[in-house]
């Protein structure tokens, strides 16, 4: 329970997965990786700046 | 700093929608964001619009309920912006997806990313299949 409890603080994605029954592989794993990593790389500050002008979106404070 | 500034990633409805039937893409992303100890968003408007089609709630509240994820509502003073949102995408939770991730300057996992296509170049959508 200990092992669970510490799980489910250091890995909340994969303690999510299995709360819902489902499992994680190294190829969803890679996979995902490389999804995230092309969205982030079309998603440029140049273009998040022009879709914010394009919407009136005011830049949030940093 | 505020949750927004931990957002990495929002879900759309279709994405909800995905991860409730265990659609594996959807699962690996999100486990993905939330190991690596960043927020996933979950619309308000997002998840209602979800649970008119999902048949497990349970997994809804699963979702909802995990220290990795955030529902969150859209900020009244961007009403606006959310307007302009609308127009471009014709459905109001598509909308608060966009402002939230226009806010947090992240994605939206979608099944559905041509309805983002008139947002920028359809740069936020970060599709899925399954």
């Amino acid at each position: 329970m200990e092992q669970d409890a510490s799980h489910a603080t250091d890995k909340p994605g994969t303690a999510l997965l299995e709360a819902a029954g489902m499992t994680s592989t190294p190829e969803g794993r890679a996979s995902a990786r490389q999804l995230l990593a092309e969205g982030r790389a079309r998603l440029t500050p140049e273009a998040l700046a022009g879709i914010r002008a394009q919407v009136g979106a005011t830049p949030r404070a940093a | 700093m505020s949750d927004l500034d931990s957002i990495n990633l929002v879900l759309d409805t279709t994405a909800i929608l995905g991860f409730v039937r265990g659609i594996d893409a959807v699962g690996e992303v999100v486990r993905e964001v939330a190991d690596a100890g960043l927020l996933v968003a979950l619309p308000v408007t997002c998840m209602a619009q979800a649970h008119q089609s999902a048949v497990d709630e349970d997994l809804l509240q699963v979702l909802a309920s995990n220290p990795a994820t955030l529902v969150i509502g859209d900020e009244p003073d961007e009403w606006l912006t959310l307007a302009h949102l609308l127009g471009l995408v014709d459905d109001l939770p598509a909308a608060s997806a966009a402002l939230l991730a226009v806010d947090a300057g992240c994605l939206v996992l979608t099944a559905r990313p041509e309805r983002y296509s008139s947002i920028g170049s359809g740069e936020l959508a970060l599709p899925f299949h399954g």
